[in-house]
């Protein structure tokens, strides 16, 4: 169809059409853009990049809103020994455009007075970024820049900046000059006084920190969140909780670095040891922040055992592994303390790439080497859904296809049915609890992604390095899915419908009693018990010993009733003993840990203790029953041993008292009050019971350092927060 | 110079009275507009005035495909729908749309 249209009406609707090209276009995209923000989508700031490309918006301020609208907040994400989280999911390429259209941004001349507006926001915004993502050098270049330029409000911005440097850096005499510099001026804004707020607080005046910042909340809080390149300015409800419960005369030193290199603007948080671990989605409030250098120095803290935590920009972490600690916690008790937290950039996997197919058996690991590690393990992560949301997923060590689990080497070889072969995950689905199939399947159920990690250690066992950032993108991850399909009783197993996958494989053993995946299954079905209460040990036992019989192989009955509880075991112990007896023949490191446990069922401690002390890692139970057989040295070494996992049971507060019993040792009913409270522990106190029984066992104790043990116990497994 | 300009004035005056009772018909009248030099005015009116015509089906999609380049950003239908797992102490985040591999 075509319709008759007179040139001047023509003219007049190409007229109407680049009206709108040039001016409703570009706003209506601006106000789409702006509407998204307000709900939160990502998709704003493929609004404001458009609005941002029409050649006739405002140069200045389209830009500055597109780099806004890609970086969003600065809420750090938080990292305590214990866990970590939070923080704004900006990504590091996000992050690195912002720079970079910024960058451009500032080469422009602003002319108008809202120009130039915008062009101290791009700055303000770009110092912010370069604070956020821990670049000091570049930081420094751009303050320069700001320093020689014309305009007096870049001026004060960059002298703003360069105060904050100083104040970072322990310079508060160089800090304070700028803030009495622009004190009696006009051109002070929220940053200005957020810095005087901060050189307050550094300089121990609390009062009139706390004063500035409830004049910043009243007046322009939302400022607060993007200043210095953090979130964690809000300090107004922060300083009844410090004043209250952390005020006080130590500090605590140390350093944060990557690499060896110092890693600067890292915030420092503390946390009562005892609280666990948590933080604020609005981000933590610092009580310190690292320098050039990588060091701090914190406010001063009163006694305590203190959980120390650090808070940086997530897109820092994307190619940083966390390396940990000297210490878990830090005590403070009548002097300073020390902490210091490194990180290691990630090694690279070379083999397999991510979401790599496997058509075969077999499978190479390949990894760059790393100078100083003295072995690195490969980690399948099974998720516990193996399809779907992938909630919960727990990383297992892979035995390659010699039997060996720790590689010298940089690449290793394994077999997916020898891992499928030897099930030693025990994950429960969350539909219903029902045992979940990889436990009985095995991992490399074919069609599933099982994503891959190496991680480095010295030969203290201490992990220097792995493949996993902190913080990654799924689709960067190494991962293998096996090609092939499931048989009709897998499918039953796959499917969770486990009464019927029994009578599948109970009738094929009728038939053919030496089926060996018939005994398999069943073994792992009946060991574990495919819901709470439907274990069969019994019959476990047997398909299990016939399974060792056939295939030569005892992993999978040490596997499958490792877990068994201390009643379990004293209801079977002689197939367990047989099973152990078969076991230790070869002993694997997880051997010592479930002979341990047989020791403790049948009451032979001393046993329990020698096996724990073959074992790879100390254990608090072999510390408790060092101490239940009265050899309080031994149990101070176990603490101070490399292969301890440093917990509140490593403070010197524990080891003092230890010690102290060695030298004063408790006698009588206390000891046997004592040493009770320690059988129950190595036996395992029931979830409910735990608060009663060291209510009971303290009421008894008058002995100071029994009582301080008992205390860092109760604490160290939160029972104080159990209900 | 002024000897010609009177013979044009004398010139121009007979013709005038020669013409003056002179009648053209409709078809010679309109014959001398038609072949008379048009002024610019005239030309732009005319040209304005002209129609065209339009096919009305490519006109409205080239439009609309204009309009869509214009306003609408090229990743707009590209998912970023993000969801953050914890897999092994690590914060993994899965972008739709960027799945290396799918059951």
């Amino acid at each position: 169809m075509k319709i008759k249209i007179k040139i001047k009406t023509l003219i007049f609707a190409v007229f109407i059409l680049t009206l709108t090209f040039i001016w409703a276009i570009p706003t209506a995209t601006l106000m789409i853009a702006g509407y998204l923000e307000t709900k939160d989508s990502e998709k704003a700031s493929l609004f404001y990049e458009k609005y941002a490309s029409y050649p006739t918006t405002p140069s200045i301020e389209s830009k500055y809103l597109h780099a806004n609208s890609l970086i969003r907040s600065f809420n750090k994400f938080t990292i305590f020994l214990t866990g970590w989280g939070g923080g704004e999911n900006t990504s590091p390429e996000d992050i690195e455009k912002a720079k970079q259209i910024l960058m451009e941004t500032l080469a422009e001349k602003p002319v108008k007075n809202r120009e130039k507006d915008y062009y101290i926001k791009s700055y303000k915004m770009l110092l912010d970024i370069l604070i956020a993502s821990g670049d000091a050098e570049t930081l420094q270049e751009w303050i320069a820049f700001g320093q020689k330029g014309t305009d007096e409000r870049l001026v004060y911005t960059a002298d703003v900046y360069d105060g904050f440097l100083h104040h970072v850096n322990g310079e508060g005499e160089a800090a304070k000059s700028i803030i009495e510099k622009y004190d009696e001026t006009e051109l002070k804004d929220t940053i200005f006084y957020v810095l005087k707020a901060e050189i307050a607080l550094f300089d121990g005046k609390y009062e009139e920190s706390e004063k500035i910042y409830d004049n910043i909340y009243k007046n322009n809080w939302r400022e607060l969140g993007k200043s210095f390149g953090s979130g964690g300015y809000y300090r107004n409800d922060w300083f009844d909780r410090f004043m209250e419960d952390f005020k006080g005369d130590n500090v605590i030193t140390g350093t944060v670095t990557c690499e060896g290199k110092p890693m600067p603007f890292v915030e420092i948080y503390v946390q009562e040891a005892k609280e666990g671990f948590s933080f604020y989605a609005s981000g933590e409030n610092y009580v310190a922040i690292t320098d050039v250098n990588g060091e701090f120095k914190t406010l001063g803290l009163k006694d305590g055992l203190y959980s120390v935590g650090i808070g940086v920009d997530g897109s820092v972490l994307a190619n940083k592994a966390f390396q940990g600690s000297t210490m878990q916690y830090v005590e403070l008790n009548g002097g300073d303390g020390e902490f210091h937290l490194s990180f290691r950039n990630t090694l690279k996997i070379y083999s397999p790439e991510p979401g790599e197919k496997l058509s075969g058996e077999e499978f190479t690991v390949s990894w760059e080497e790393i100078e100083d590690a003295a072995y690195y393990k490969v980690e399948p992560v099974v998720f516990y859904e193996p399809f779907g949301e992938r909630g919960i997923s727990t990383r297992i060590y892979a035995k390659d296809k010699n039997g060996e689990y720790k590689f010298t080497e940089n690449q290793a070889v394994f077999n997916i049915n020898m891992i499928r072969n030897n099930p030693y995950i025990t994950v429960s689905d969350s539909d219903n609890g029902y045992l979940g199939a990889q436990a009985v399947l095995g991992i490399f159920i074919p069609g599933v992604e099982y994503p891959i990690v190496v991680n480095a250690y010295d030969e203290n066992n201490n992990l220097i390095t792995g493949s996993l950032p902190l913080r990654s993108y799924y689709e960067h991850i190494p991962s293998i899915t096996a090609e092939g399909s499931l048989n009709e009783g897998e499918n039953f197993i796959y499917r969770k419908n486990y009464p019927a996958a029994i009578e599948y494989y109970e009738n094929i053993l009728k038939e053919n009693p030496d089926d060996i995946d018939a005994l398999r299954y069943l073994t792992r079905i009946y060991g574990i018990g495919w819901k709470e209460g439907e274990q069969n040990f019994e019959r476990a036992f047997t398909l299990g010993q016939r399974y060792t019989e056939i295939s030569g192989n005892r992993e999978l009955l040490t596997n499958t009733l490792g877990g068994m509880n201390i009643s379990e075991i004293k209801e079977n112990r002689e197939n367990v003993y047989l099973t152990l007896k078969e076991a230790m023949k070869e002993p694997d490191f997880d051997n010592y840990y479930f002979l341990s446990r047989y020791y403790i069922a049948v009451e032979n401690y001393e046993g329990a203790r020698e096996a724990l002390q073959m074992a790879e890692n100390v254990t608090d139970n072999l510390i408790f029953l060092n101490m239940y057989f009265g050899d309080y040295k031994e149990a101070v070494e176990s603490i101070k041993s490399e292969r301890f996992y440093r917990s509140r049971l490593s403070s010197n507060k524990v080891k003092d008292a230890i010690e102290a019993l060695d030298e004063s040792p408790p006698r009588g009913d206390e000891l046997k009050v004592f040493n009770d409270f320690l059988l129950k522990l190595i036996n395992g106190i029931p979830y409910g019971e735990t608060r009663n029984i060291y209510n009971k066992t303290v009421k008894q104790i008058s002995n100071s350092n029994l009582k301080t043990i008992i205390d860092e116990i109760y604490l160290d497994r939160n029972w104080d927060l159990e209900y | 110079m002024d000897k010609k300009d009177k013979l044009g004035i004398e010139i121009k005056s007979i013709m005038e009275e020669e013409t003056l009772d002179l009648t053209l018909s409709q078809k010679a009248f309109d014959n001398i507009i038609q072949h008379r030099k048009k002024s610019l005015r005239e030309k732009i009116q005319e040209f304005i005035n002209k129609e065209i015509e339009i096919p009305v089906a490519p006109a409205i999609i080239g439009f609309a495909a204009l309009l869509a380049v214009t306003l609408i950003p090229m990743d707009i239908f590209k998912s970023q729908n993000e969801r953050i797992i914890d897999m092994g102490g690590s914060y993994v985040i899965i972008r739709e749309g960027f799945e290396v591999s799918k059951k």
